[in-house]
């Protein structure tokens, strides 16, 4: 492919000094411009993957309910959980149900009932496992809408109230632990309404 | 000559690219890999945990002691191949890791030289029991920094051995 002409080729030397400059400015932007190219095409390892890259701290909606919250995006855990409040169980038609509240960084608070799913064990750094509620929750994160299992536990010392684990990920999506709220959540198919709510 | 200056330019954008390229290359690993602890060379099975601050190595019968003013740590890895290393490292501080009941712990911290696949560095580690976990090795994103990024759903992406030398 001939990007530059190859008049110069045929024009007395006389005029060499002037067309050298020309030469040498083309060859340098030429030169640039694939650097720039070889640098965008290289700049991150994954450019060939489709999956969205994540940050290590994304903005989720939980469902029912419609709450956004801060979560962590932990590939070190297998599970998700959510900061849960006045955790209480209770029996509906014969099957065991979880009554608790959630709470966003306004304050907004929404209380949630969900079908108790099973019990997990937490591990913990020294004395007891702790066992705590697991109940299917839906979470948005980006345009990625799941219902996972979510354990129920008191994230209130944490930062970030919603730990998103590599159940939820399954496959999806790569994370960047250099990176922060990169993507606002905004799914198609999230469920309408919450008759789970007060 | 006159074609001379755009080979030349060729030339120079092929040797100058991989330099651009690398500068902002990260490189794409597993959520388990093999890392390496140099000098000693131990390959351990490691997490790769974004959840974590800090790199968090299994270590046992960890003793303190003085060597002329500076404090260090002695202590024991299992590399989990019939393998035991002793090592002796400065402690540079203290983590304090908080926990879901209320107690916060703390761990020892020294600075280990780690290698992930192509990437090797000097690290923070915190020193830790997890005789009980899966893993004796957590990467945490002091390692990471900008040069990784994380595919859960795979592992061993880096390979199965270790790695000599470092190569940033």
């Amino acid at each position: 492919m001939k990007l530059f002409t190859t008049r110069r080729e045929m024009e007395p030397d006389g005029y060499c000094a002037r067309d050298g400059r020309r030469r040498a400015a083309r060859s340098l932007w030429f030169s640039l411009l694939l650097l720039f190219v070889a640098a965008l095409t290289s700049a991150v390892a994954a450019a060939e993957d489709p999956r969205p890259v994540v940050g290590v701290v994304e903005k989720v909606r939980i469902h029912p309910g419609a709450l956004l919250l801060p979560a962590k995006i932990d590939t070190g855990a297998d599970n998700s959980s959510l900061n849960a409040a006045d955790v209480t169980r209770f029996n509906r038609a014969g099957e065991k149900w979880v009554r608790f509240d959630v709470v966003d960084p306004d304050g907004h608070s929404i209380t949630l009932e969900r079908k108790l799913v099973r019990t997990a064990r937490i591990k913990r750094q020294t004395g007891q496992a702790q066992r705590r509620p697991v109940v299917m929750l839906g979470i948005c994160l980006g345009n990625i809408y799941r219902e996972v299992q979510v354990t129920l536990v008191d994230r209130s010392r944490f930062r970030y109230p919603v730990l998103i684990g590599r159940s939820f990920m399954s496959g999806s999506l790569l994370v960047d632990p250099s990176l922060k709220f990169t993507v606002e959540p905004r799914c198609p198919d999230t469920p309408a309404g919450g008759d789970e709510r007060e | 000559m006159k074609s001379m200056s755009w080979w030349t330019s060729v030339l120079v954008v092929i040797l100058l690219a991989p330099a651009a390229a690398s500068a902002a290359q990260k490189q794409v690993v597993g959520g388990v890999e093999k890392a390496v602890i140099l000098p000693e060379n131990i390959v351990l099975d490691a997490k790769v945990d974004t959840g974590a601050d800090n790199t968090s190595l299994d270590a046992r019968h960890i003793t303190a002691i003085d060597r002329d003013g500076i404090k260090m740590l002695r202590f024991t890895v299992d590399t989990r191949q019939g393998r035991t290393v002793t090592i002796e490292s400065e402690q540079v501080g203290i983590e304090i890791v908080p926990q879901h009941d209320g107690e916060d712990v703390e761990r020892p911290l020294i600075v280990l030289e780690v290698c992930l696949g192509k990437q090797c560095r000097r690290t923070l580690v915190n020193l830790t029991d997890r005789s009980g976990r899966k893993y004796p090795l957590l990467i945490g994103r002091s390692f990471m920094l900008d040069r990784i990024i994380v595919d859960p759903s795979r592992e061993y992406l880096t390979g199965h051995g270790g790695r000599k030398g470092s190569e940033q």
